[in-house]
């Protein structure tokens, strides 16, 4: 998965093993049991049994009393509670995102730029949530998503190139110059809109979160079927996520309104 | 035999450096970890670059440094979901926040310390002190005290014993006969308030939840001196016992 395949051979393979376990678990499977691991895993049984003892040992898994099998334990839950910590923009986008979601009626995510992927920070459930390609963690190709083509729209050049050139396979029906031009119109106008491009009959609108300095950093986006897209006027739904974003903004010490007045006096 | 030893210190070493991530240490350098892990520069990097491609630590392009990586935040959901306390807590603990216009938590004790299960913020969390996650010494907070409160005196007399009662200000209770007192006015009134004793200049409220007929854990809130303030303990308090109530009720009712 990882693009450093040169580094590989450096892994340490009870440290990769062990976090393969610990990423074995999903919602609908929070139990697992020795023998399975292994199988799942390809993995000796008395292998899997020292790493679980270990994980056990710090609090990484728990081991249920009644059914002897192990799910994750609390130390998991410390380290994402730091890492929420860590990235301010995730505490201060929390109160902005939830009344948006109540108030459109869709999902709502928080994303930052890994190199060509993005990955979701938070994201915020509607009532009547259609199944996403999103989860919190997760990544997806940048130029695939309405949340990373606007975070890239504002990134230096190198940056836009490095994407393009690691992004190979994603883009394959799109040139070079289309993607440009699309980044270039997206910067222009503020917001991007993706229409079907990583899941069919899905919509997703994404504006721009800047930091103190006015770089962006992340965005936000608002993600739903395109049915219940239209029925809303979409220069409406622009309108109240490009606020969201600039709100965001601003509780990250980016004062919007001073630059606009400043830029509107020199023009 | 001499290679499996290897093996487990290896990922003890991926754990321990997990560890030195805090809510003041958000980037490490390998220089730095392979000081403090006392281990060799190159162990350091193996480490990382291990952690890194599973995605447990990123690195920082700008600074070469690392921090935890996103992924854990898809784990940390995952413990959360699985928790009932959580389930049935986390809206009546925005209820609270909503309330209150404080940021609440609810805590456990664990290996003799608060341990935050869940943090609602307030609108405007001035001060960063908690976390989900976090642990607190368990006899200067308020949602550690009431969960003590209810527990056996020989246990306080072992906590006491391993622990000792660390002065984290001038307030901070450290006489043992005085720290009983307290616990037993605690049990009497129901709730725990916590003016100054781990921060200046913070106080907290806590109410006791309870699980099977015992107290297991704890509603609380925390905030500035200015704004949880003896003039309005008595609402905050009521507020705060009320949520916790609501919470072992559903609990029970499950």
């Amino acid at each position: 998965m990882q693009k450093d395949g040169a580094n590989e051979k450096y892994f340490l393979g009870s440290v990769k093993n062990a976090i393969r376990i610990l990423k074995l678990y999903s919602r609908p499977k929070q139990e697992y049991g020795i023998t399975e691991i292994a199988h799942q895993l390809d993995i000796h049984k008395t292998t899997v049994h020292r790493l679980v003892t270990k994980l056990c040992s710090k609090g990484f898994l728990e081991q249920n009393p009644h059914t002897k099998r192990y799910h994750l334990g609390l130390s998991i839950l410390g380290l994402s509670g730091l890492v929420t910590t860590h990235y301010e923009i995730y505490r201060v986008s929390l109160h902005v995102l939830k009344p948006l979601v109540d108030e459109l009626g869709e999902t709502a995510h928080l994303a930052i730029l890994e190199d060509q992927h993005i990955v979701y920070l938070h994201k915020i459930e509607c009532r009547h949530p259609v199944s996403l390609m999103s989860s919190i963690g997760q990544r997806n190709p940048a130029l695939k998503t309405g949340v990373g083509k606007v975070i890239l729209a504002y990134q230096p050049e190198e940056y836009i190139q490095h994407v393009i050139a690691k992004s190979g396979p994603y883009h394959c029906e799109k040139t070079e110059a289309q993607i440009r031009a699309e980044l270039d119109q997206i910067k222009k106008q503020g917001y991007s809109i993706a229409k079907e491009e990583i899941s069919k009959g899905i919509v997703s609108i994404g504006a721009p979160v800047k930091d103190y300095t006015g770089k962006v950093i992340a965005g936000i986006s608002v993600v739903g079927p395109l049915d219940r897209i239209k029925k809303m006027k979409t220069g409406f739904l622009v309108d109240k996520i490009i606020k969201a974003a600039a709100e965001i903004s601003e509780n990250l010490g980016f004062y919007e309104t001073k630059q606009k007045a400043a830029s509107l006096e020199r023009n | 035999m001499a290679k499996t030893k290897n093996k487990s210190n290896s990922l003890d070493n991926a754990l321990k450096l997990l560890d030195l991530f805090s809510m003041d240490v958000s980037e490490l350098g390998v220089t730095e970890i392979a000081n403090k892990l006392g281990i060799a520069k190159s162990t350091a990097y193996r480490l990382l670059i291990t952690l890194e491609s599973e995605g447990f630590v990123m690195k920082n392009r700008e600074t070469s440094r690392y921090h935890l990586g996103v992924p854990l935040l898809a784990l940390g959901n995952l413990v959360s979901s699985r928790l009932k306390i959580l389930e049935v807590g986390r809206p009546i603990i925005q209820q609270l926040v909503e309330k209150t216009g404080e940021s609440a938590h609810i805590a456990i004790l664990k290996n003799g310390e608060v341990f935050y299960l869940c943090k609602e913020d307030c609108k405007h969390p001035v001060e960063m002190l908690t976390h989900i996650g976090r642990k607190n010494p368990p006899h200067c907070t308020s949602a550690g005290k009431v969960i003590f409160a209810y527990k056996p005196k020989d246990f306080i007399a072992n906590y006491i014993k391993e622990h000792g009662l660390h002065p984290y200000t001038p307030y901070t209770i450290t006489h043992p006969e005085e720290f009983l007192r307290v616990l037993k006015q605690i049990k009497q009134q129901g709730y725990a308030i916590s003016k100054e004793e781990l921060h200046e200049g913070i106080t907290s409220i806590a109410a006791p939840i309870t699980v099977n007929q015992q107290v297991a854990a704890s509603v609380s809130i925390v905030g500035s001196i200015k704004r949880i303030h003896p003039t309005n303990y008595h609402s905050l308090t009521k507020s705060v016992i009320q949520a916790a109530d609501q919470i072992s009720h559903k609990l029970k009712t499950l």
